[in-house]
């Protein structure tokens, strides 16, 4: 009688089953990959369609936006006027007040001192001719400028010359002297808000 | 005669090594065709897609820009019938044309208003630039391309120092912009002082 061993082979272990099974399961994780990476692909196709379209539409709305801009009445008096804006905000911010410099000058200068003339440089320095009664009230209107309540905005002061005189301006004899001094820019200059 | 079943069933339930060498063959197919398709369409696809993106939110900035300054066009518009006083301070402060006998009379008001003598005032611009009867101007007097401009001039004035001193802050706050740009102080007779000003003022002319 032969010998039909049905029961040979399937003492096999349950790995060796799941070992032949693996290839097929990667096949299958395969395909649905490929499907997925094709699904993708038609998205990224209508994604591509669709931004296409909203660029041309947007395109569309940016010309009529830009036709609108160009023929707005009175562009160019605006336009104009934003210029005169402009121009004058740059001309204001460089606005000198001389003034200024008249009331300082007066409030650091000595009593009994006048001032012939007045001359400003532009470098930031200025010149006067002025008279004091006697070589004591030109030390005292000097050593006015040594104090820090008087030389905030002046400073360098140089004596260049003084002679005694008849004074006119006094009414008897003077010193009449010629000086030269530094002030602070800032003193003349525009300040917003008005804080001079 | 032996008969091995157990080998024959695993070859026709597709579970025998030759179904296997199959799949695996299958596998290595697919991985190459994913590869091949991810890599030729799918990838070049996407960068066309983000670059499009890219473009498009670009274009998005660019309209929202322009919708604001169109926005803002229509806003301006609407200040202009607004602001009719403030425009003629701005008119005053930055004239739209050059016209040196307009800066002479205003000079000659404040000298007048201040108590200051008027003893020499000269104001001259540059350029052959018609002030009057230009036809073109007339008819679209905002067309035309204009540039800051100045002209300049000189003042010289009697008084005692407290008009000299008004006349100056005058000049410093008028409505029209004039910039002195340098100055000089002399005594004078009776105790009059004079003062002698360069200035100059700007204006917006084609």
């Amino acid at each position: 009688m032969p010998q039909i061993n049905l029961l040979k082979q399937n003492t096999s272990s349950a790995g060796h089953t799941a070992l032949a099974f693996a290839p097929k399961i990667l096949v299958r994780v395969l395909l649905v990959v490929l499907v997925l990476a094709l699904g993708y692909y038609g998205w990224l196709f209508y994604r591509g369609g669709s931004v296409t379209k909203d660029t041309a539409s947007l395109q569309a709305k940016m010309d009529n936006e830009s036709n609108a801009a160009t023929s707005v009445p009175r562009l160019n008096e605006l336009l104009t006027r934003q210029l005169q804006i402009k121009d004058l905000q740059g001309v204001v911010a460089s606005h000198i007040y001389w003034s200024r410099l008249f009331s300082e000058l007066a409030r650091v200068t000595l009593k009994t001192a006048s001032y012939d003339s007045m001359q400003v440089i532009g470098d930031g320095t200025i010149q006067l001719n002025a008279e004091v009664p006697s070589i004591q009230d030109l030390d005292k209107y000097l050593q006015v400028f040594d104090l820090t309540d008087f030389n905030k905005y002046f400073s360098n002061v140089r004596v260049s010359q003084f002679t005694k005189i008849q004074s006119a301006a006094l009414g008897t004899t003077g010193i009449q002297f010629q000086i030269k001094m530094q002030y602070d820019p800032s003193l003349i200059s525009y300040s917003p808000a008005g804080t001079n | 005669m032996n008969v091995n079943l157990s080998s024959n069933l695993t070859a026709a339930s597709g579970f025998g090594p030759k179904a296997a060498r199959n799949s695996i063959a299958q596998a290595g197919l697919l991985l190459v065709i994913i590869a091949l398709f991810s890599f030729f369409v799918v990838m070049p696809k996407k960068a066309a897609v983000d670059s499009q993106q890219s473009q498009f939110q670009d274009l998005q900035a660019q309209e929202s820009k322009m919708a604001d300054t169109l926005n803002a066009v229509n806003q301006g518009i609407t200040a202009l019938d607004a602001n009719k006083d403030n425009i003629s301070h701005l008119d005053q402060a930055m004239p739209l044309k050059g016209q040196n006998t307009d800066l002479e009379l205003l000079i000659q008001y404040l000298a007048a208003s201040s108590g200051v003598t008027v003893g020499n005032l000269t104001i001259s611009k540059q350029g052959d630039v018609p002030v009057a009867g230009d036809k073109t101007l007339l008819a679209n007097p905002y067309g035309a391309s204009r540039t800051l401009q100045t002209m300049s001039g000189t003042v010289y004035v009697i008084g005692t120092f407290d008009q000299l001193e008004s006349f100056l802050k005058k000049l410093e706050d008028s409505g029209t912009i004039i910039n002195v740009t340098a100055m000089s102080l002399t005594g004078g007779t009776n105790g009059a002082l004079n003062l002698q000003l360069t200035v100059n003022s700007s204006y917006l002319a084609p």
